[in-house]
């Protein structure tokens, strides 16, 4: 791979932030997130009343002088998240433009970064075909996120993916205890609406990243065009088209694509779900500290 | 407009070129791109919300369309008629003058031909243009053409309307206009006329009054002076004879032009004999039913043994031999009366008497003559008498040709042809003097000249082993064949005297076996006893070649009586009907009359004729003032057409 945005002064950059989940959300013990149920933390959160059989030794006994009641004091609870990232590595991804998926590759490091770097457990999954590759395992902790992540940079982006089948077959979906990401163009027939609602119903915090190269955005191609699909077999698969590129099919092509990222985007807020789109000739920082500061996701 | 090059619209070629192009262009960039996702979505929006770009292709190849056929006009050159010129008004009016003109329609009480008709437009025409200060050019197309006024303008218009009045009033003998021939018309010598009017003005109009229709008028305005159907015409194209089984069958071809005519068919046969006594004619009529333009032959057997009507012929009535035979019809109404009527002559050959004296008759004389007389039967009825040995006299009269050989005569006749061969001693009267025989050995022969008796013959390959030279000759002599350079061969030929004496003889030669032989005494015929004309019907205006025997030759007949003194004379004879030729032999010995007949060109009665192309040519130099140019505007028009599709050209790219 050509281009490549994993260094260390891109990760040095990162350590200042921390991805920002949900709060309801269980998680597993040992984390750094806070949730709403409480845990053995010494931060304080609330009193209740004593009911038999709580620890004696949490009992407040200055408000027990006070009210002549017995109450218990609550404390916040920390988990750890599993983040789990679940990269499209199709052609249309790479084949045609590298630096779509080194971009790519480098918006998932970005996110796994945050997440080993706040002490969740993190899962890379690469979707090829219809099945969501876990290469590097689950990964805890820096050592084995820069182990693994020395290794992203030699995926093969190739073929096609089909991004519900990948996350129905995944074996390790959890449930309620993460963020789930999806980086992909989206330009796919496959049905990721069923796969967002899969990954809603299993309480999983959703993010859909929608990496697009400037020349997708903005074709700047025109008279009689015979475009080659990167997934295509041959010249005389169904995917590929010979279409005479005017103005007003430029046109229809900003609408169309418009109307899909609306599309994206109004289904993700119909399921809770969060929804950016970004442009490769964007710096992959902007996105990081403007969109994903933007919808919430990270802090 | 006009297309001054017309062969600029091969041009147009190039829309086939343009019309592949569009077909087999593929042009296609391939593009590798990482989906056509977006692509095949936005396909539905481009079809809900764009359907006018079909149009625009559309118009885009209708305007490349456009500009192909601009540039091939422009490669044609456009132009349209300067109207100043046009205001020149000049006109060029030709009259047919041809037997045809002289068509009267049926039931035309005035008898008002299409030659008058056509003098009446040009009347008419000489009135607008000297109203319009025009300038008119009047030409007489006939067997030559006479150009009557020249680019005059209205000062001349007395003598134009004098003139054309007469044109129109004058008959012949046969109250035909004079001015009309029985003859074509020199329609191309008139239109080279014409085109000298043209040259120096492009713009005057050529005008050609006619009654024959042509296709392809060559910038002519053809105005028809015929009736169409109120005009029919009866004509006997042509009478031959053919002596069958002794007898003669004489065949005529007729014709009905313009429509179905039913007509009766008048045969008179003169059995007169030279020199006999006249018998009663043979006459038959017949009737035929004759349709439009379709050339019926009618054939009269006069070897049958039934007339035509039914009846038995009498033996009288078998022609053997006949002084003229004359084809006749007459149909009323018929809208030319001159070509109704042919007489064939030649129907009884003149006898040739020939006598052959020699004290040992040669074989190859023999041979020779008798090949000859066969050759030249239809032109004569040769007679040969042999003369052998000695014990007769070979006559000195009452024989066309005389051949001595060995003995001559001891005088030279004097009412034929004499040809002494091998003379041992010539008479005194001819006062030719021999030499003493050469020794035997091998002398070529040489002509030193062309002359007639040795046509077609190759002298300097015969020779002889031994001759006699001829050493003077008095003046009218001319040498013929030379041998050592001295005469060996030679002729006299004069209007009393025909003589030619040839002195070796033809055991001592290689002549008479070789085929110059033959053709030597052939052209002692033709030298010394030519024919006076080749055929027995001829047409108007046709050049006939007359030869004489005789010192002079008269001819009468068609209002001529001519006297001709020198040979071969050409004789363009312009009135139908027969005439007659007739010379006097050897000083008044002898007389020979002969026949023949002039007829209307066959292709004159043919009042509907339709000829292909204008003869002649009146092809008009075109200088570029008498045009304005177009090219300009179409130039303009291309611009124009260039923009729009480099307009259509961006708004369809992006």
């Amino acid at each position: 791979m050509a281009v490549s945005y994993l260094n260390d002064d891109f990760f040095s950059r990162l350590e200042t932030l921390a991805l920002n989940l949900r709060s309801d959300l269980a998680g597993f013990f040992g984390g750094k997130h806070f949730v709403k149920t409480y845990g053995q933390t010494v931060e304080f959160a609330d009193y209740r009343e004593y009911v038999l059989g709580d620890d004696i030794r949490r009992i407040d006994w200055n408000l027990f002088s006070r009210f002549e009641k017995f109450f218990i004091k609550l404390f916040t609870d920390e988990r750890q998240m599993h983040i789990q990232i679940m990269l499209d590595c199709s052609a249309s991804m790479g084949r045609a433009n590298p630096q779509k998926s080194a971009y790519s590759v480098g918006v998932a490091a970005a996110l796994g970064f945050l997440a080993v770097h706040n002490t969740d457990k993190l899962s890379v999954n690469l979707i090829k075909g219809g099945f969501a590759e876990n290469p590097f395992g689950t990964i805890v902790g820096k050592n084995s996120f820069f182990r693994a992540i020395r290794q992203l940079d030699n995926i093969d982006f190739s073929g096609e993916s089909d991004i519900c089948s990948a996350v129905l077959n995944s074996q390790n979906t959890g449930s309620n205890d993460g963020l789930t990401v999806i980086i992909s163009d989206f330009f796919t027939d496959s049905d990721w609406k069923k796969a967002i609602d899969y990954l809603v119903y299993k309480k999983r915090q959703v993010l859909l990243v929608q990496v697009l190269t400037p020349e997708e955005v903005d074709p700047t191609y025109d008279g009689r065009v015979n475009m080659i699909d990167s997934e295509a077999e041959d010249e005389m698969d169904a995917r590929n088209m010979k279409v005479r590129i005017t103005r007003s099919m430029q046109s229809a092509y900003a609408q169309a694509l418009a109307d899909y990222r609306d599309e994206l985007r109004s289904f993700c807020h119909s399921r809770g779900a969060e929804f950016i789109s970004v442009v490769t000739d964007r710096p992959i920082e902007n996105v990081l500290f403007e969109e994903l500061l933007k919808v919430g996701i990270m802090e | 407009m006009s297309l001054l090059i017309p062969l600029g619209l091969l041009g147009l070629l190039g829309l086939a070129v343009l019309l592949i192009i569009y077909i087999i262009k593929p042009n296609y960039q391939q593009k590798l791109v990482s989906s056509t996702f977006i692509w095949k979505l936005s396909l539905k929006y481009k079809k809900k919300r764009i359907p006018i770009n079909k149009l625009r292709n559309l118009l885009l190849l209708l305007c490349q369309i456009l500009i192909l056929i601009l540039l091939a006009f422009i490669l044609a050159q456009p132009a349209v008629v300067d109207k100043g010129m046009k205001r020149d008004n000049e006109k060029v009016a030709v009259i047919d003058a041809s037997a045809s003109m002289l068509a009267v329609a049926q039931y035309d009480e005035e008898k008002y031909t299409r030659f008058e008709r056509a003098v009446d437009e040009v009347i008419e025409l000489a009135n607008e243009t000297f109203e319009k200060d025009g300038t008119l050019t009047i030409i007489l197309a006939g067997a030559e053409p006479e150009t009557l006024f020249f680019r005059v303008k209205s000062d001349a218009q007395s003598e134009v309307f004098s003139k054309l009045a007469e044109l129109k009033s004058a008959r012949d003998e046969s109250f035909n206009p004079a001015y009309c021939t029985y003859g074509s018309a020199d329609i191309a010598g008139a239109m080279a006329v014409a085109e000298t009017v043209t040259v120096a003005n492009p713009m005057a109009e050529v005008l050609l009054y006619t009654g024959k229709t042509y296709l392809n008028k060559n910038g002519v305005n053809v105005v028809d002076m015929s009736r169409g159907a109120e005009e029919i015409n009866v004509a006997i194209l042509d009478v031959r004879a053919v002596l069958e089984e002794g007898y003669y069958t004489f065949y005529a071809d007729v014709v009905s032009y313009g429509g179905n005519s039913e007509v009766d068919i008048d045969w008179l046969i003169n059995v007169s004999v030279y020199g006999g006594v006249d018998a009663e004619p043979v006459r038959e009529k017949m009737h035929k039913y004759l349709y439009k333009d379709e050339v019926t032959t009618v054939v009269f057997d006069t070897n049958s043994k039934k007339r035509a009507d039914g009846s038995d012929r009498p033996v009288t009535d078998y022609v053997y031999e006949y002084f003229s035979a004359t084809a006749s019809t007459s149909v009323k109404g018929d809208a030319i009366a001159e070509d109704n009527s042919v007489t064939l002559y030649g129907g009884v050959k003149p006898m040739l008497k020939v006598q052959y004296a020699s004290i040992s008759p040669n074989i190859f004389f023999s041979s020779a003559l008798m090949s000859i007389a066969n050759a030249l039967r239809n032109r004569w009825d040769v007679d040969i008498d042999e003369v052998r040995g000695t014990s007769d006299t070979p006559k000195t009269n009452g024989y066309d040709l005389y051949i001595f050989e060995h003995r001559m005569p001891a005088s030279v006749p004097t009412d034929g042809v004499v040809i002494l061969v091998n003379p041992t001693g010539l008479p005194n009267e001819l006062g030719v003097m021999l030499g003493s025989a050469a020794a035997k050995g091998t002398y070529n022969l040489l002509a030193p000249e062309a002359h007639p008796l040795v046509n077609f013959m190759n002298v300097n390959k015969l020779s002889v082993s031994t001759y006699t030279p001829i050493n003077t000759y008095p003046e009218g002599f001319t040498p013929v064949m030379l041998c050592e350079g001295r005469p060996v061969v030679i002729s006299k030929n004069t209007a009393d005297e025909k003589i030619a004496i040839m002195t070796f003889s033809l055991n001592y030669s290689d002549i008479a076996v070789t085929f110059e032989f033959p053709t030597f005494i052939y052209n002692i015929f033709e030298y010394f006893i030519p024919s006076t004309f080749t055929q027995f019907i001829f047409e108007v205006n046709d050049s006939i070649t007359l030869k004489a025997r005789g010192a002079s030759l008269d001819v009468t007949g068609g209002g001529v009586k001519n006297t001709y003194t020198e040979f071969p004379t050409e004789l363009t004879l312009t009135q139908i009907g027969t005439y007659t030729t007739s010379q006097t032999l050897f000083g008044g010995i002898s007389t020979i009359t002969e026949n023949f007949f002039v007829q209307m060109p066959p292709v004159e009665s043919n009042i509907g004729l339709v000829i292909d192309v204008m003869p002649g040519s009146v092809v008009k130099p075109i200088p570029s003032t008498t045009y304005d140019d177009l090219l300009i505007y179409f130039a303009a028009a291309l611009v124009l057409l260039l923009f729009i599709e480099w307009w259509l050209q961006s708004r369809s790219r992006i």
